[in-house]
């Protein structure tokens, strides 16, 4: 049994094969990890099965986090986003679109898992 | 002939004012000298005049070396002031690249830094996830994390250290729950295995006041402190958190059960890049810096012994912060 579908958007190849290979491991389903915030835009778009989560990276090539975030939630306004940067300074600016979440990197993938479990249970208006 | 022309041209490119300033004062004295001619020749009616003017025409040739003298000096002022202008401007564009550059290379390397400490901390999450882990494996994996997050801490002081000395902090209406929270989950998010606990009243939560959101990173620093000089083998860390609003001024007191600080340390802590022998770990930066925020908040920070223990540093300590209202 699966504990939800995540999208991961982290231009960090590195990194989003972590993300990957930790939450494969504790029950989630990957449905794509993607590099740069066009081609997250372009895949949400002709997707027929939204992910529960996206975790989302600020600083990507093409198009960052914030620019990404915005398009996708003007798709579809339910959609539950974690925003994982170690730049502090937009943390304000991502409260203010309406993402779910912001984390500041450095964190452990164990405080992500709990996020992640956090944010599938919220509401979908939260 | 054109080498001599280029050498003008340069020499007049560079002393341009001085040679303008000549300019004008020769001008001047040529044209008073044909006014003062010209009237001298009108006038001229007998040979007492003759002799008068001519002695009036020699006392009239120092006025127009007067006025050449007082060109050049004129156009020697505005070279001076002008060269200085334009040295001050290539010396502030200077330092306004600098600090450009500098910003940005701090930016890149606190981002990145931040980034491959993120990856380390994930491995290491994977590593610990994947079987059951030893007395000395754990000991290992406790070294490497926190390496990991001094290393961390050690970027963003440094950041915060550079943002502070770069720009003057303009205030702000803020509520203290709307940084003490995303502080704590900060600090949580790099101390997972912790229960980190917050005890603080309801009410205290709703209470503004004229700030900045930098202030959030004292909370950083005291929590993070708080978990770093608790007392051995705790995995519960209690802080306890007291606001006073008065209508003089905020008190805001940030106490925990740790090893506590000798009162001859109390105030060596704050010492910029200083490290006390019991407070070996870290960057040594966090409660400098703390200071240096709430000093630009036009605060006070300080370090006192637990009021339920006034005589017994080992209890704990409270640190606490004063903002005037003004």
């Amino acid at each position: 049994m699966t504990k939800g579908s995540l999208m991961i958007v982290e231009d960090n190849r590195e990194l989003s094969e972590l993300y990957e290979e930790m939450f494969s491991r504790k029950g989630f389903i990957i449905i794509c990890k993607i590099h740069n915030g066009k081609e997250a835009v372009d895949f949400y778009r002709e997707t027929t099965q939204y992910p529960d989560v996206i975790i989302m990276d600020h600083r990507m090539p093409l198009k960052g986090g914030i620019a990404a975030s915005r398009e996708i939630l003007q798709i579809n306004p339910d959609q539950k986003i974690i925003f994982a940067s170690a730049d502090g300074s937009v943390r304000k600016q991502v409260a203010e679109m309406g993402i779910l979440q912001f984390k500041k990197k450095p964190f452990t993938l164990l405080f992500l898992l709990q996020n992640i479990e956090k944010a599938i249970l919220a509401p979908p208006s939260e | 002939m054109a080498m001599i022309m280029i050498k003008g041209y340069v020499f007049f490119q560079k002393y341009k004012e001085i040679v303008i300033g000549t300019l004008i004062g020769a001008v001047v004295a040529i044209a008073d000298f044909f006014v003062d001619y010209y009237v001298f020749e009108r006038n001229r009616t007998s040979w007492e005049d003759y002799i008068a003017d001519h002695l009036d025409i020699t006392a009239n040739l120092f006025e127009h070396f007067f006025f050449l003298l007082l060109g050049f000096v004129f156009g020697y002022l505005w070279w001076r002031t002008g060269s200085q202008y334009r040295a001050h401007v290539v010396l502030h564009k200077r330092l306004e690249d600098e600090q450009w550059l500098s910003e940005l290379l701090l930016d890149v390397m606190t981002h990145d830094i931040a980034n491959y400490n993120h990856i380390a901390l994930g491995n290491l999450d994977l590593a610990q996830d994947l079987g059951e882990e030893t007395d000395e494996m754990s000991v290992f994996f406790t070294g490497i994390r926190r390496a990991v997050i001094h290393s961390n801490q050690l970027t963003e002081n440094v950041k915060l250290l550079n943002q502070l000395h770069a720009k003057q902090l303009e205030r702000e209406s803020i509520f203290l729950k709307s940084i003490i929270e995303p502080a704590v989950e900060e600090v949580r998010s790099v101390y997972p295995r912790i229960l980190l606990s917050l005890e603080m009243h309801a009410e205290e939560w709703e209470v503004s006041m004229q700030s900045h959101p930098i202030l959030k990173h004292v909370f950083v620093n005291l929590v993070t402190n708080a978990i770093k000089y608790r007392k051995q083998d705790k995995k519960r860390v209690i802080i306890e958190l007291e606001i006073q609003k008065d209508a003089e001024g905020i008190l805001i007191a940030v106490s925990d059960h740790g090893i506590g600080i000798a009162d001859e340390l109390k105030e060596t802590v704050f010492n910029r890049f200083e490290k006390s022998q019991k407070r070996s770990t870290g960057s040594g930066l966090g409660l400098s810096i703390s200071r240096r925020i709430v000093e630009s908040l036009q605060g006070r920070i300080w370090a006192e012994n637990r009021s339920d223990s006034p005589d017994d540093h080992s209890a704990g300590t409270t640190f606490k912060m004063l903002f005037p209202i003004s």
